[in-house]
């Protein structure tokens, strides 16, 4: 819904919002160097799963190739910082070739649905890997690309030193915060209504006029713009890039992450982004089989709790707001009955 | 480069077509009949494999005996999986049905390290299939004759099944609509665990096939998926001749891929899934 | 290759990526060369998987030689053990490995090998043998700095040598490489060892032949 309901719902929100802003501000301080860098990777799978849900949540379409856009963003990113080190012009040149590729992929992906649609960006994403992973001589093959810098940050006036953990990560909430505040003008904007009456019901879109194909394809370089932005941190980060970025195993994070958090939620890949890598980390130091863990819940969470936690916490906190129950609604539309034949 | 050495390139992308063949034939089938396209498809050729495995390699039955046991134990699996897990999911769009089954092959995937170690394991060669024989000069394998015979086999026999028998008739028309069939007086629900276990179980064997010439370790099932996806659908999913073709040039593109073009082998199967996609959605086979 | 054989040629080569099962088409096309030698990098389940099928393809009756990089870790020799047995590899087979439990023949060696085998039940592996020499080094070098302190740790580690398990290590402060001689060899079956070994024509490689030395140039792509 769109429409804002004053008064102590928003409090909340606000509450919440600076509870959640207060706790991301602590966590060099409090948790020490390595937390500050898991936390920083975290970021970036949210700012990936943000642009994600966009495409999924909102228009109804499962890409399992967005690695491809995350890993151009990474290694294009990287060659711009290992040539001339100025971080803006890497992250900008990110950007700029994940939202190319996701351009043409995107062209040729929105031509279909549902299941053919994941198959192709499926296709489309380890096509982008088999070229990474070969080409030693742009690329570095599977060693990847190593030695790159960590500028620091130049923005005229003052000069941020990103060597220094926490800095990073303070550069990297920001962007994020920029990145949902963008998302959230776009997600309701005509342009969010329109991309969600797509999902919907497609034939009644097309049917009011609306060019289907291009909104996905829209939503689809929007994402792919995102996953870019979320890519070229890794450069700057790691200072190295390899092609497991462009892997469609890798594809499977922002999904995950998404379907955790809500997809039917504007925040929810945020939440789940953060709840993504608690898991894996919370659940890595009683047991090496995080993995079971991870699947469990997803299978859980698909055949109960679709709308992730958000809207398991919104089941909570509605009634005791006096909001009664939320109505959830499966936003993912249902496939039209019959199916191939069997031959 | 000769003559026989296409041949021979092209036998052996033969003999690899087939345990491609098994799990696909498995995958599609599902997706044909139930709708549901089983991203853990690779993993029960994983349960497969190890099961054999762990009969024939540790236990001490005779080859033969341990496949069929694991065959049959992955059918059963297949079945509980069925009735407990995709039940629910028949309702669910198909974005949420890729997520769950890409959950199972999580699961699987854990179990297996937890029960047999994360290091891989590979039984003896049983002595009956050790051995080569000359083709154009070169050596060729016993065992592979044996594989690419067993997957021809099992190919003619579903064939059969599928056209000739009232079962086959059964599972077709519950394929090509559900509702009708089961206004008709079929038992839907009932169709679609056998089938389900069908297809496991041919996945199963394809797992069980390969463990005398390949190692088998807790990642097995998730580099095969993506091959099998790529092969229903160029073929069309839900199509059995198109997954049996479509892993026929998948084997063989990729042998002949090594041979010739070597940089570039992974690439093309890609790209001939992208342009099946883009050109003829439906498969080379399909309706 | 061209240094110790210059009239060598290389007449074929096959890549395939990590997770690979099936190796038939790579070996096939290798073999459509006729080549006298094969030197091959996969390791792990990998190597086990593609020594296995070049058996099944015959391989070991045509070449002269096959030269397994890391074949000499332990879980590729309990892989190929009933192949090594049933002498299937026709004692062509050289492997070699970043240690073998059965060289060098110290007294750090065999007390490292022995309390391996007593916790666990295994011969130790490469991976093993060098974690473990690891926390020793660092130990070593707390010791000379008597500091924890990172700044100073590193400098005590340069030009560090070390008894290891698998021989002196020395570790060049011009590039932080822990340097130290490589064994290779025959595989073979030994009757003091349940595993097959690298135990046959053994060859030392001394670091000054195998290590690059500085200055290096940059990797620029």
């Amino acid at each position: 819904m769109a429409v804002k309901k004053p008064g102590f719902r928003n409090r909340l929100g606000l509450i919440l919002g600076l509870g959640a802003a207060l706790g991301v501000l602590l966590v060099p301080p409090l948790l020490g160097r390595y937390p500050t860098y898991l936390a920083t990777t975290t970021l970036m799978l949210a700012v990936f799963s943000v642009g994600f849900n966009l495409l999924f949540g909102y228009t109804g379409l499962l890409s399992f190739g967005h690695a491809a856009f995350y890993a151009l963003g990474a290694y294009v990113c990287a060659k711009v910082l290992l040539a001339y080190p100025s971080l803006i012009l890497g992250l900008l040149a990110g950007v700029g070739a994940a939202g190319v590729g996701a351009l043409v992929i995107g062209f040729l992906s929105v031509r279909q649905t549902r299941i053919y649609f994941s198959m192709l960006t499926l296709a489309f994403g380890m096509m982008v890997h088999s070229i990474v992973w070969k080409w030693r001589e742009v690329t570095g093959g599977d060693d990847g690309l190593v030695g790159i810098v960590r500028p620091n940050l130049d923005l005229g006036f003052v000069e941020i030193n990103l060597n220094r953990p926490e800095n990073f990560y303070y550069f990297t909430a920001v962007i994020l915060l920029a990145s949902i505040f963008l998302m959230h003008r776009v997600v309701n904007s005509p342009f969010g209504l329109v991309l969600q009456a797509i999902r919907d019901s497609e034939t009644r879109a097309a049917f009011c006029g609306i060019p289907v194909r291009r909104y996905r394809l829209a939503a689809f370089v929007i994402s792919g713009l995102y996953a870019g932005l979320a890519g070229s941190f890794v450069a700057p980060l790691e200072r190295a890039v390899t092609p497991v970025y462009a892997h469609w195993t890798f594809s499977a994070e922002p999904v995950l992450a998404t379907l955790l958090g809500g997809i039917n939620s504007f925040l929810g890949p945020v939440v789940g982004a953060v709840l993504f890598r608690l898991l894996k980390e919370v659940v890595v130091r009683y047991t090496e089989y995080w993995q079971l863990a991870l699947g469990i819940v997803v299978v859980v969470l698909v055949l109960g709790f679709r709308g992730g936690v958000v809207s398991v916490v919104g089941g909570w906190v509605g009634p005791w707001l006096g909001r009664g129950e939320p109505r959830f609604v499966q936003k993912v539309a249902p496939e039209p009955p019959g199916q191939g034949a069997a031959r | 480069m000769t003559v026989e050495n296409l041949i021979f390139q092209g036998l052996i992308g033969l003999s690899l077509a087939m345990y491609l063949w098994l799990v696909s034939a498995g995958l599609t089938l599902a997706f044909g009949v139930l709708g549901v396209l089983n991203f853990a498809h690779g993993s029960l050729y994983m349960v497969g494999a190890y099961l054999a495995y762990t009969l024939y390699g540790r236990l001490g039955f005779d080859f033969g005996v341990s496949v069929v046991l694991a065959v049959l134990t992955v059918g059963v699996l297949g079945a509980v999986m069925e009735r407990l897990l995709f039940r629910p999911m028949y309702r669910l769009d198909t974005a949420f049905q890729l997520i769950l089954t890409f959950g199972l092959v999580l699961i699987f995937s854990d179990l297996a390290k937890l029960i047999w170690g994360g290091l891989f394991v590979i039984p003896p060669v049983p002595a009956v299939f050790q051995g080569t024989v000359p083709v154009l000069g070169r050596s060729f394998p016993v065992y592979n004759i044996f594989v690419i015979g067993a997957g021809i086999l099992v190919a003619g026999v579903m064939g059969l099944v599928l056209e000739r028998t009232w079962w086959g008739k059964t599972v077709r028309a519950a394929a090509a609509d559900r509702e009708m069939a089961a206004a008709l007086g079929l038992n839907i629900s009932r169709v679609f665990v056998l089938v389900f276990a069908a297809a496991a179980m041919l996945a199963g064997l394809g797992g069980a096939f390969s463990i005398p010439v390949r190692v088998v370790d807790p990642g097995t099932g998730t580099a095969l998926i993506v091959q099998a996806f790529i092969i229903t659908v160029i073929g069309g999913l839900g199509n059995l001749r198109g997954a049996f073709v479509g892993s026929l040039l998948v084997g063989v593109l990729s042998a002949y891929g090594t041979l010739l073009f070597p940089v570039f082998e992974l690439f093309i199967i890609y790209l001939l899934m992208a342009v099946v996609l883009l050109v003829k959605p439906e498969g080379l086979f399909g309706r | 290759m061209k240094r110790f054989r210059p009239e060598a040629e290389f007449v074929a080569e096959a890549w395939a990526p990590f997770l690979t099962t099936d190796f038939s088409s790579h070996i096939a096309a290798v073999m459509a060369a006729n080549p006298d030698v094969i030197v091959a990098t996969p390791w792990a389940g990998e190597a086990v998987t593609l020594l296995r099928q070049a058996v099944q393809l015959g391989v070991f009756d045509r070449i002269q030689a096959w030269w397994q990089a890391m074949g000499g870790s332990v879980d590729v020799l309990e892989g190929i053990k009933g192949e090594v047995q049933a002498n299937a590899f026709k004692g062509k087979l050289w492997a070699t490995a970043r240690y073998i439990h059965n060289y060098p023949d110290t007294p750090e060696n065999r007390a490292f090998v022995e309390k391996f085998q007593k916790r666990w039940a295994r011969f130790p592996n490469y991976s093993a043998e060098t974690t473990y020499s690891a926390v020793y080094a660092i130990k070593a070098a707390v010791e000379k700095a008597r500091s924890i302190e990172t700044s100073k740790v590193i400098p005590a580690l340069e030009g560090l040598t070390l008894k290891t398990p698998a021989g002196e290590r020395y570790i060049r402060p011009e590039d932080h490489q822990a340097v130290y001689s490589v064994p290779a060899g025959r595989v073979v079956m030994d009757p003091k060892y349940p595993i097959p070994i690298i135990g046959a024509d053994l060859v030392i490689l001394k670091p000054e032949d195998y290590y690059r030395k500085p200055p290096f140039e940059p990797v620029r792509f």
